[in-house]
């Protein structure tokens, strides 16, 4: 399994330099990341040498309005001449514009919580889409029965904080200034019943994110060994100097000491760790109605 | 004369069905046994879907049914079976978020419908969409009227937006608080509106900024009676009204309200003047205060809720009008809020009637003249200045 680490600079991509892969925001087309880039900052990257040898993949996940649209071909068009991996995309605008030849790149099916089925990976396929990241609020099991039934190259978060929302709405400063405050930053915390989750107020809106960071270590094993391609490492609001020693851990780890290095990487992340939803299946019908 | 958009209203059960085609609307969308995303509502048995459709059938109306979850691998068993249940009830047309559904509702010849859910807000996506055989996108919430103008002039397909009701404080389809904080799956009917939860933010430092009222995702409701000619002149096929959860009262009252609106201004549009009582009607009716949201803009503190409120249940819905006695002048009315003699009244009906009248003489069943009806579903008579319609409203008359 190749490893992709999410990255916000080229500082950041430098600082982990054994990930297999990366992924990037542009700035003005991405959401959830921890920073965003430009397109000059891309084609540094690239001329830099940072990549040499990995992947690079884009990530356009926002959601695009019609004034979007324009910019959005234009970026294309200039990420067209670039060596990119593939385009991470949620709006389907993406798709439309790969079938009508404006698009080079391969594109990657990243509706974070809808990709959740082996049909509907299918129908993203049949329609010229390259691969999917999978949502991660399905469970291990449904993650091995995809692998099973698809054959395009599947990517699965195994490390970092999930992403749980996001607004088009500024939902901090809507508060800031409805109470006075001074509205002067991107990154706060929500706190409630005792957990601590981050909440991002940007140019482009609200994400909110888990309270606990994935710990997949283990699920790595598992998950390679059932064919995923690609696990994504998403080091998100977590101390720099943590960030090459919890991707190296990914990349040492093995049935032998797979007990150590998971117990490192939660000392790492200070104990704010669990396993998401890879063994915990959500419910959705309750009272009388459950089955 | 202006061509009139379908006014599509939410049908929970058979009786809000009934009530939502007698008071206007031109066609529901309701949810079925399985596949919808109110898992928790009554939602419709196969035989309710049948009548249901053959009730609005016969009236010349449409029935659209929710298949709008996005599937996990073990929701894929049955749907073909469940699709063609739909298909048999002769439903209208299906509502579908995942895309999984499409070549299968394709081979059984059901009409697809796009969910918000997918959070369409372009024209490329809306093409997209259109080559896949959708044949109708309910547009993000998001989509402001810039957007749908360009959608509109790009690509002939029926655009659906909605009209009122609760909105998501998130892109439809982008939320998984619920799974994350109560493991109820927001995409699969399961959603326990975490939004609408106070929680306490925090700055970088640590210091948590405590306004007088704490913070909360919950936004205020979408009305879009102020530009409703607005949305009419855009072209837009289907206006929709949220709400599969919401009362008869709710029912009667938000389709009555468009649909007044919307024969107003399409029979004669020069004459049209936006009416602030109905304003006042729809926001007293729903107990929360609305704006038009994203349609132009408006989404910045002046449309969150920080009030710490709980939702209280309507007291204006007075009871229902099971009959009229001719021959007496007077109303049998089922009671669904403690009324009273004095009271001051209206009774308005599926057929855009409405009576204003102080309550005087109130008889229960066995005859007795009372002053105080408090008993839930108590039947009783009561003194009607002009005959009123069966499945009538009866609500307090409020002062502007």
């Amino acid at each position: 399994m190749k490893l992709i680490a999410m990255v916000d600079s080229k500082e950041m991509m430098a600082s982990l330099s054994q990930a297999d892969a990366y992924l990037v925001g542009i700035a003005g087309f991405s959401t959830n990341f921890s920073g965003y880039v430009t397109l000059a900052e891309v084609e540094e990257i690239i001329s830099s040498g940072l990549v040499d040898g990995k992947e690079l993949f884009v990530s356009l996940n926002k959601n695009m309005h019609d004034a979007d649209l324009e910019p959005l071909k234009t970026l294309l068009s200039s990420l067209n001449k670039l060596p990119i991996a593939g385009i991470f995309y949620y709006d389907v605008a993406l798709v439309q514009l790969k079938q009508r030849g404006l698009c080079k790149h391969n594109l990657i099916w990243h509706q974070e919580h809808m990709t959740t089925n082996y049909d509907t990976c299918r129908f993203w396929q049949n329609h010229g889409v390259l691969g999917a990241c999978l949502s991660s609020e399905i469970t291990l099991a449904e993650i091995e029965a995809i692998r099973n039934q698809v054959t395009m190259p599947l990517i699965v978060l195994v490390f970092g904080y999930i992403p749980m929302f996001v607004s088009k709405r500024h939902l901090v400063t809507n508060y800031q200034k409805t109470f006075s405050f001074p509205v002067d930053k991107t990154r706060y915390t929500l706190k409630k019943e005792g957990r601590t989750y981050p909440i991002v107020n940007d140019q482009l809106g609200t994400q909110v994110y888990s309270a606990h960071i994935l710990n997949g270590l283990s699920e790595k094993l598992v998950l390679e060994q059932a064919g995923i391609d690609y696990g994504l490492c998403n080091f998100a609001f977590l101390p720099s100097e943590t960030w090459g020693p919890i991707l190296d851990k990914f990349r040492e780890v093995n049935q032998a000491n797979v007990t150590t290095l998971e117990s490192e990487v939660d000392l790492l992340c200070e104990h704010n760790t669990d396993k998401g939803f890879f063994y915990k299946e959500t419910i959705f019908r309750v009272k009388k109605y459950e089955k | 004369m202006k061509n009139k958009p379908e006014l599509l209203a939410p049908a929970g059960d058979l009786e809000r069905l009934k009530i939502a085609i007698l008071y206007g609307a031109d066609a529901v969308y309701l949810g079925g046994p399985s596949f919808g995303l109110r898992a928790n509502a009554t939602n419709f048995s196969w035989d309710e879907m049948k009548e249901g459709a053959i009730f609005a059938h016969e009236r010349g109306k449409k029935v659209y049914v929710t298949v709008n979850i996005v599937m996990h691998n073990g929701d894929l068993d049955g749907l073909e079976e469940y699709l063609n249940h739909l298909r048999a009830c002769e439903v209208d047309a299906i509502i579908i978020s995942d895309p999984a559904i499409i070549p299968l509702a394709q081979k059984l010849g059901l009409e697809i419908h796009l969910s918000t859910q997918q959070s369409t807000l372009n024209y490329e996506a809306v093409r997209f969409w259109k080559q896949c055989g959708v044949s109708r996108v309910v547009l993000g919430r998001e989509a402001s009227k810039s957007d749908i103008e360009a959608i509109q002039n790009q690509v002939a397909i029926e655009i659906e937006c909605f009209i009122h009701g609760a909105m998501c404080a998130s892109y439809s389809g982008r939320c998984v608080l619920s799974n994350f904080l109560t493991a109820r799956d927001a995409n699969r009917g399961g959603c326990s509106q975490i939004c609408r939860w106070d929680f306490d933010l925090y700055d970088q430092a640590g210091i948590h900024l405590e306004g007088e009222r704490p913070f909360t995702f919950c936004t205020k409701d979408l009305s879009m009676l102020c530009v409703l000619p607005t949305m009419i002149d855009l072209g837009i096929a289907s206006f929709k009204i949220e709400g599969r959860m919401r009362s008869i009262y709710y029912i009667a009252t938000i389709v009555s309200i468009y649909r007044m609106v919307i024969d107003q201004y399409c029979t004669n549009p020069d004459s049209y003047e936006y009416n602030e009582a109905y304003e006042q009607i729809l926001t007293n009716c729903a107990n929360r205060e609305s704006t038009v949201q994203f349609f132009n803009g408006t989404y910045g503190p002046e449309a969150q809720y920080y009030n710490g409120r709980i939702e209280l249940s309507n007291q204006d819905f007075l009871g229902v009008v099971i009959d009229y006695d001719v021959a007496r002048g007077e109303a049998i009315i089922e009671e669904r809020n403690y009324f009273k003699r004095g009271m001051p009244v209206e009774i308005f009906g599926p057929n855009g009637e409405t009576v204003t009248f102080e309550l005087t003489d109130i008889y229960d069943d066995t005859g007795a003249l009372i002053d105080v009806v408090n008993h839930p579903l108590q039947l009783v008579r009561i003194k009607v200045p002009k005959a009123v319609s069966k499945v009538s409203m009866m609500r307090i008359k409020r002062e502007k």
